[in-house]
């Protein structure tokens, strides 16, 4: 309880701290940002949509069990988002004119840490009868979400690096 | 299309990439875009560039 306790006030400090480095320096985009933020959105936005119409219509033909429903409806949302955040991260707009790239990785890793020990902890409820429980699927959504943008941002940074001795 | 030219001028004026950024109000990545023929810029950002490197439109963004 005590270590669960100590990793959120590190996370929260750690927060605290980006956030007001953040307000210091204003989040603008450039040109070509906003206009590859624009497009990220449309295809995030697409995606979400395109997965509720698939479910709806799977579970109108009863190919998938209706109980599924509220899971996939989180999961469209959790890919709308993954979708939207490579997009930009990929196309050097995520993190505005002043590319503070190299603090996430950290943020990052301490939300996948710290979810992935809820989830641990919590491994007697997982999957009752072999079906995952909301918390559970909840968290392993975020994990995998986190997970997928910090790989993202980690090949961005190395893709970065790789730039800069060419240029 | 790369863009050779708007590269030539810039390594004429010996500037970066990040300072050329800096001095057109954009990112490292939108100048490497430009110059790789990977974005098309407005207006605006090309008269931008051409102040920061004492180049015409034409000298810089005119294709043959």
């Amino acid at each position: 309880m005590w270590l669960g306790f100590f990793i959120v006030c590190f996370a929260v400090i750690i927060l605290l701290r980006l956030l007001r480095a953040d307000k210091s320096m204003s989040r603008e985009y450039d040109e070509r940002q906003l206009e590859s933020r624009g497009r990220a959105y449309r295809v995030g936005f697409l995606s979400t949509a395109t997965i509720n119409i698939a479910a709806a219509v799977a579970m109108f033909g009863d190919v998938v069990p209706l109980q599924y429903g509220p899971f996939i409806m989180e999961a469209s949302a959790f890919i709308g988002i993954t979708v939207f955040a490579v997009m930009t991260i990929c196309s050097d707009s995520y993190f505005g004119k002043i590319n503070q790239i190299k603090r996430y990785p950290v943020l990052l890793l301490i939300i996948i840490a710290v979810n992935g020990a809820a989830l641990v902890k919590g491994t007697e409820s997982w999957a009752p009868e072999n079906l995952l429980t909301t918390p559970a699927a909840n968290q392993l959504l975020l994990i995998l979400t986190f997970s997928v943008i910090l790989i993202a941002v980690v090949w961005k940074m190395w893709k970065e690096r790789n730039e800069e001795d060419e240029e | 299309m790369k863009n050779l030219q708007m590269k030539a001028a810039r390594a004429a004026k010996d500037l970066s990439q990040q300072q050329l950024a800096d001095i057109c109000g954009v990112t490292r990545q939108t100048i490497n875009a430009i110059e790789k023929g990977d974005y098309n810029p407005t207006i605006r950002l090309c008269l931008a560039i051409c102040h920061a490197l004492d180049k015409t439109l034409d000298e810089l963004f005119w294709e043959e």
